[in-house]
């Protein structure tokens, strides 16, 4: 427990690519297969409905690459981004989860720090990338920090958990400036880790504890640790905006 | 035949701690959507601390804790200190309640437990008393259920 955060994640994920890999294989296949049997009949449904819907968009996939290729999104949403399946992991009894596993790994690009999105928003960072799994934290966790702004540029700050409760704190707001509740914060891309303007909630309130010449506001969070399955791997962002991404995705 | 007896008592022992660790981790997903249910490592862990001296079942509770720790990540280390105790102290017991009554074991699998679990749940800042106070007796009460079905695998063939 005294051992530093990484350290921990390190020997925790070398003992799931040895030991217990046996053990986390079955694990996957008896998760996967009472998922499948779970969504046979939903997929029956959606394939008949689907089939429709094929017949009626035939040419829109064609149409789509030759757009994404105008506006410069195919680089954007295939070489950035590697999907993966997340699993939150905890404590029987915890009621904020604070680290996750990832299905994929080192072998498929992953990094250490990488950032993990929803489509909400962000999600976390990858801690330790392995081969076929990366280990890493929710924004729910005690470590985590992210440089963030208002949508508008605004005003920046630095984003933590609030402890032990899935909401978060924009510190280091400036004095003489009032945040309205339901403002957006996204990520303000300095400090090198998370790109610039992947969402991260919204202003609720001022906080009534106040230190120096800066103000704190609790924030909504855009994604819940408990309510996330399937996320993106940011893989190569560089000095990347991220606004795009998210304001194309709202306007859709 | 002392020996023998040992041996086989020792075989018995680290085949028990393997399965109960094995299904463990293996069931754990399906154990994680039940209000209650066993806690097999520590079930394992306490089992095991009754045959063998202080020191080996502070071991083998470190060993299982690491394990632990690896599959849920979150507070690593949390479950190797508490484990280690848990065997430590399991061990001692020996010197104060000789032989397997099913009453005593069952008393023992019950609040070794608890005790586990209700000392993990505050460890990680968790303030509910209905799971210190009902789910985590429930899980004891389903660890000792099958710490009766273990105790065979104890005895000398």
């Amino acid at each position: 427990m005294a051992l530093p955060h990484e350290r921990q994640l390190a020997m925790a994920t070398t003992l799931r690519s040895s030991v217990l890999v046996p053990v986390l294989r079955l694990q996957t296949a008896f998760s996967d297969m009472s998922a499948m049997r779970v969504h046979l009949e939903e997929l029956r449904r959606e394939r008949d409905n689907l089939a429709a819907r094929v017949l009626a968009l035939q040419g829109v996939d064609e149409e789509n690459s030759r757009l994404r290729a105008l506006i410069g999104l195919a680089e954007r949403g295939d070489v950035l981004f590697v999907p993966a399946n997340l699993d939150p992991e905890g404590r029987a009894g915890e009621r904020v989860k604070r680290s996750f596993v990832l299905d994929r790994g080192a072998s498929d690009g992953i990094l250490k720090d990488a950032p993990v999105v929803a489509p909400s928003g962000l999600v976390g960072v990858v801690r330790i990338a392995a081969q076929g799994q990366a280990t890493g934290d929710f924004w729910t966790h005690p470590d985590f920090r992210a440089s963030a702004m208002t949508a508008d540029g605004r005003v920046f700050g630095i984003i933590r958990p609030q402890s032990g409760q899935s909401v978060m704190v924009l510190d280091g707001a400036p004095y003489q400036v009032e945040l309205d509740p339901g403002t957006e914060i996204v990520t303000s891309g300095m400090g090198g880790v998370f790109p610039r303007g992947i969402p991260i909630g919204r202003v609720v309130e001022e906080l009534s504890q106040q230190a120096g010449w800066a103000k704190s506001y609790t924030v909504q969070p855009a994604v819940y640790p408990d309510a996330v399955r399937e996320v993106m791997v940011v893989i190569e962002a560089g000095d990347a905006d991220l606004t795009a991404v998210w304001t194309v995705e709202d306007e859709e | 035949m002392i020996v023998v007896e040992r041996r086989g008592i020792r075989a018995g022992v680290i085949l028990m701690i393997l399965l109960l660790a094995f299904l463990h981790f293996l069931l754990g997903p399906l154990f994680d959507s039940w209000f209650f249910s066993p806690n097999l490592l520590v079930c394992g862990v306490l089992l095991a601390a009754r045959q063998i001296r202080p020191a080996g079942a502070a071991s083998i509770g470190f060993v299982m804790g690491l394990l632990e720790d690896a599959m849920v990540v979150s507070h690593f280390g949390l479950a190797a200190l508490l484990l280690l105790l848990l065997g430590y102290l399991g061990s001692l017991t020996r010197d104060l309640f000789v032989g397997e009554e099913l009453l005593f074991m069952g008393t023992y699998l019950f609040v070794g437990t608890w005790l586990y679990e209700a000392a993990a749940f505050l460890a990680i800042g968790g303030n509910s008393l209905m799971f210190v106070f009902l789910q985590a007796p429930l899980d004891a009460l389903a660890t000792g259920a099958v710490g009766y079905l273990m105790i065979p695998f104890m005895r000398p063939r």
